[in-house]
């Protein structure tokens, strides 16, 4: 094992693989922390160039790309309240209000910490336990799947601001929007009228496009117009890079290894991916803190060790089984293939030394990320120096070439169009945006998941009450959501025998 | 409360029009499995019995609620109470509903003439909106912005950007 | 501030001009020879896929042959509806051409392409590879042979589980196919084309069938068995491995990928392009490339690939009419 680790040290440590690593990493924070722009576009981008690559080059560009990606995407969910992945919606609840409130360099200085915090944490779980895990998450069938991400679905509840049954409704309708589109068993067109282009769906990045960018962008136009015969106040927004101190990162602790730890196991089983875990942490952290939500530094901790803790997470299966855990890890498999590698069981007995170059070029990757983030966060601040009208108008002609990047389809514009119409309405009348993108998220694994177990058990719900797994999460979730009603109860309860 | 309720009658419309989509759908023909018109009508039903609910329930704090029939001078009216400290302002509907029809026919264009018409046009006429009334000001600044991105796209990433059916 | 605005007006009309200049040169092309502009390869998959990564390394040998680039582009959904439907509304000129794969087939008798689009509405440009698919079950599973397995779901009817990788995948019709040919009955599980692998491993479904690759890699980590292979001979990673007609049953069918144009483009178009792909395909590189990916190299020339189609078409059709879920 130990001239494997040494041998995999010395292929990890070149020249060559260090500028790949950090051009990963560069390229990963860009087109996350641009709005509209996801890692995975550049990660597409990235396959055609990886052809001519060593493997262990072009896995270290790839892993940059995911991991920069995973962190950068706090960025723009901070500084402007528009994520920058899907993973960063859950983020953005706490921290675009942090950075109204001033604490934009704070609350940016502990994102990054924790995404690497998250990202180590990750790591050291691949390489001590990561066949022991995969055995785990390869008993999640459709049955434990569909109570895991019901479970996640019941986090509504800590999303909903103001009114519970205004979050509940939006992240119903979230869920019927995926109704839209080719049903999950049978492949039937639902909804579709016909038109090829909703036969995809509604997707869930044109949406969330739509929903936080555009309201964003509109208020901001207006508001120009309103200030426009005033003469321009120059406020410059000043945010310094805050690495969190000593006494911060104490009491952070627990709550980024939950949140790792999280993100970690939702990673590695195969079909969820990043915003569940993101989601599922930070409902714990609401539940820890019930300021969550009111802009407090933990509802940014939480997500972005859960999102990086999904980096190594999704590695586990893909490693040990050669199964992609969401669509960044298919990507690098595909990128492995490329070069003769085929992951899996085999991938640790052929090429050891290989499999350790891997895993010590993340633990790479993740200091390099942390650094460019610090040095990189000065610059991005000055994104706010932008006069706002310009930078809105960028970001809406991004909207739009964001839009349609994802699947190279018109009909993904007007679906972002349409979202921000109704996102803006939303907004003013205090629905809250998160749930619906929450169920956009996981309507598609619902359903298909419920389907599926039906089938394996001839339509017989007793399924899920069998199978422990699905029972437990299956219970959690039912508690989650009768939360409120209970705690009102009790309260009432409680006036009552005061009286 | 008065919201609530409108919004209320308008979801259930848009879920009996839904519901009536869904009972238009096929049977499944696989034993056991429910079918793609279950899940649809699980939760229809759900939001159905959610948008009573909210027709009934008046908001803790309404914070971010408008009257449609606000004027540009009133400023930050309300929510002076709140306790997280953003004092959005608030702005009628009608105006920001003209700069969304605007995107929108930038939008359309887009299909029709590509995407730089589209994007150009578009921007310019908002910009022009919001008070750039230097035309020239404004197309000069949408031109560069779409422009930039497009090359950054269309020729540096090799993403084939929208060059419009109608050329 | 004056300079300023000045020097934003003069970039500014630089940057309209440039982009006038650069659509004229790409707009006026009236040089005879046929690629002049890069030709636009429509891939049905999302990108990292085995399919998706053999398309490109083509693309990419093939844009040698031609001289202009190829750049592949992923247009996924809706069962490859969107993809196709875009290269159809395009102009049949051959700068639009399509992954195709006998997916084609499937979508468009679920009833997920408009009327006339079938796999005719396309011609043939080359036939490319072909894939095998492998009935397996776990390391551990009792049955060693396909004999024994298919006993033991003659004496349990409907209840043995077999995962495939969703209602109208390839692999699903092949697994209708077997039960078909071996007079049993399966409990068909649809999965999707990972879980199905998971799903095996998990122990939660006795048996998958899946493309043959994803199987072979499974085989040599030693963790399932091959019980039988769907293809016209053995194949090299799993020579032990009966294939089906060995056994007596009539169905080799295969999934072939190969490229395809919209079926109006010109004799002559499609002439240069079959004799790029067809080179590019001979290359040896690219054959290496390919069996990687568990693809098996078949060249075919536009004609036997348009025949090859309809013959596909004809079978896949009967398959689905039988377990019922053709459409049109």
């Amino acid at each position: 094992m130990l001239d494997l680790f040494i041998e995999g040290l010395s292929i990890a440590f070149t020249l060559e693989n260090f500028i790949f690593m950090f051009f990963g990493c560069v390229l990963g924070i860009v087109f996350a922390a641009i709005p509209a722009l996801t890692f995975s576009t550049a990660l597409i981008l990235l396959i055609p160039l990886t052809f001519g690559l060593t493997p262990i080059a072009a896995i270290s560009v790839l892993l940059g790309v995911f991991a920069g990606g995973m962190t950068g995407g706090s960025i723009s969910s901070i500084l402007l309240g528009i994520p920058g992945t899907p993973s960063a919606a859950a983020t953005v609840i706490d921290g675009y209000l942090l950075a109204k409130k001033g604490q934009a360099g704070k609350a940016l200085g502990m994102a990054i910490y924790s995404s690497v915090f998250g990202g180590i944490f990750s790591l050291l779980v691949l390489i001590l336990v990561a066949p022991q895990i995969a055995k785990v998450a390869i008993k999640f069938g459709p049955v434990e799947l569909f109570a895991l991400v019901v479970f996640g679905f019941s986090t509504i509840i800590s999303l909903s601001e103001t009114s519970i049954v205004k979050g509940i409704l939006a992240g119903l309708f979230g869920l019927l929007l995926c109704t839209i589109g080719l049903d999950p068993v049978m492949g039937l067109q639902r909804y579709t009228f016909g038109f090829a282009n909703l036969m995809t769906g509604v997707g869930l990045m044109p949406v969330m496009i739509g929903m936080f960018a555009l309201p964003e962008i509109i208020d901001n136009f207006l508001q120009a117009s309103k200030n426009r015969h005033k003469p321009p106040v120059k406020q410059k927004q000043q945010v310094k890079a805050n690495f969190p101190s000593l006494k911060e990162m104490k009491e952070a602790f627990i709550l980024n290894l939950q949140a790792s730890a999280i993100g970690t196991f939702v990673g590695a089983i195969p079909g969820t991916g990043g915003p569940i875990a993101c989601f599922m942490a930070l409902d714990v952290a609401k539940r820890k803190n019930p300021k969550v939500g009111t802009g407090h530094i933990d509802g940014v901790i939480a997500p972005e060790s859960a999102n990086n803790g999904v980096t190594g997470g999704a590695l586990i299966p893909l490693l040990t089984l050669g199964i992609p855990g969401d669509s960044a890890t298919a990507i690098m498999l595909g990128a492995l293939m490329i070069h003769g590698l085929v992951p899996g069981p085999l991938l640790f007995r052929d090429n050891g030394a290989l499999v350790y170059a891997i895993f010590i070029s993340i633990l790479i990757i993740n200091f390099m990320v942390l650094a460019i983030q610090f040095i990189g966060m000065k610059l991005f601040v000055k994104v706010l120096d932008i006069p706002k009208v310009n930078l809105m108008s960028m970001i809406l002609v991004m909207a739009v070439v964001g839009s349609f990047a994802i699947n190279l389809n018109y009909a993904d514009i007007v679906v972002m169009f349409f979202a921000g119409l109704l996102g803006y309405f939303m907004k003013k009348f205090g629905f809250p945006i998160v749930p619906l993108i929450l169920g956009l998220v996981l309507g598609y694994s619902i359903e298909d998941n419920f389907r599926k177990s039906l089938v394996f058990s001839d339509g017989s719900l007793g399924i899920f009450v069998t199978s422990p797994v699905s029972l437990v999460f299956l219970i959690l979730a039912v508690l989650m959501l009768l939360a409120p009603t209970i705690r009102s109860w009790l309260n009432k309860n409680k006036a009552k025998k005061a009286i | 409360m008065k919201h609530n309720r409108i919004i209320a009658v308008i979801l259930l419309i848009f879920i009996g029009w839904w519901a009536y989509l869904t009972t238009q759908l096929p049977e499944t023909t696989m034993p056991g499995e429910p079918g793609p018109k279950f899940f649809p009508a699980v939760i229809l039903g759900l939001m159905a019995v959610f948008s009573v609910l909210l027709f009934f329930t008046k908001d803790k704090k309404d914070t971010a609620m408008v009257k449609t029939d606000e004027t540009d001078d009133t400023d930050d009216a309300e929510d002076a109470e709140k306790e997280v400290e953003k004092k959005e302002e608030v702005f009628p509907i009608f105006s920001a509903l003209k700069l969304f029809a605007v995107f929108f026919v930038g939008i359309v264009l887009v299909y029709f003439l590509g995407f730089n018409i589209g994007m150009i046009f578009g921007l310019t006429v908002m910009l022009w909106m919001i008070g750039w009334r230097l035309f020239p000001r404004a197309i000069l600044f949408s031109a560069a912005v779409t422009l930039a991105v497009y090359f950054l796209f269309d020729w540096l990433l090799k993403i084939p950007l929208p060059k419009g059916s109608l050329f | 501030m004056k300079m300023k605005h000045f020097l934003a007006v003069i970039l500014s009309a630089l940057l309209i001009l440039v982009s006038i200049v650069g659509c004229k040169t790409g707009g006026t092309d009236q040089t005879p020879k046929f690629p002049t502009k890069p030709i636009d390869m429509t891939i049905l998959f999302g990108a990292g896929g085995g399919a998706d990564v053999v398309g490109r390394k083509l693309a990419d040998l093939a844009s040698k042959e031609l001289g202009q680039p190829i750049v592949a582009n992923n247009r996924v959904g809706g069962g490859g509806s969107v993809g196709y439907q875009y290269v159809l509304n395009n102009d049949p000129d051959g700068y639009n051409i399509v992954w195709n794969s006998t997916s084609i087939s499937v979508t468009y008798h679920q009833g997920n392409m408009p009327a006339n689009q079938g796999y005719d509405a396309f011609r043939g440009v080359a036939n490319i590879t072909q894939e095998a698919t492998s009935l397996a079950v776990r390391k551990d599973a009792p049955w060693n042979t396909i004999e024994e397995f298919l006993a033991h779901a003659k004496a349990n009817p409907g209840q043995v589980t077999v995962a495939n990788s969703g209602v109208g995948s390839f692999n699903q019709l092949i697994a209708a196919a077997i039960e078909q040919a071996a007079g049993v009955k399966f409990k068909h599980i649809p999965m999707d084309a990972k879980q199905s692998t998971t799903s095996l491993l998990g122990g939660q479904v006795d048996a998958i069938v899946n493309m043959a690759f994803d199987v072979i890699q499974q085989v040599q980590a030693d963790t399932m068995k091959a019980l039988v292979v769907v293809a016209p001979e053995r194949l090299e990673q799993l020579k032990d491995v009966p294939t089906m007609k060995e056994k007596g049953y009539d169905l080799d069918l295969m999934m072939y990928r190969g490229i395809a144009v919209h079926k109006d483009t010109p004799d002559d178009v499609v002439k240069i392009l079959e004799n790029a792909f067809t080179k590019a395909a001979n290359d040896p590189s690219f054959k290496e490339f390919a069996e990687q990916y568990g693809a098996i190299v078949d060249v075919r020339g536009a004609k036997e690939f348009d025949a090859l189609m309809a013959d596909n078409d004809k079978k896949v059709a009967d398959i689905m009419e039988k377990i019922g879920i053709k459409k049109q």
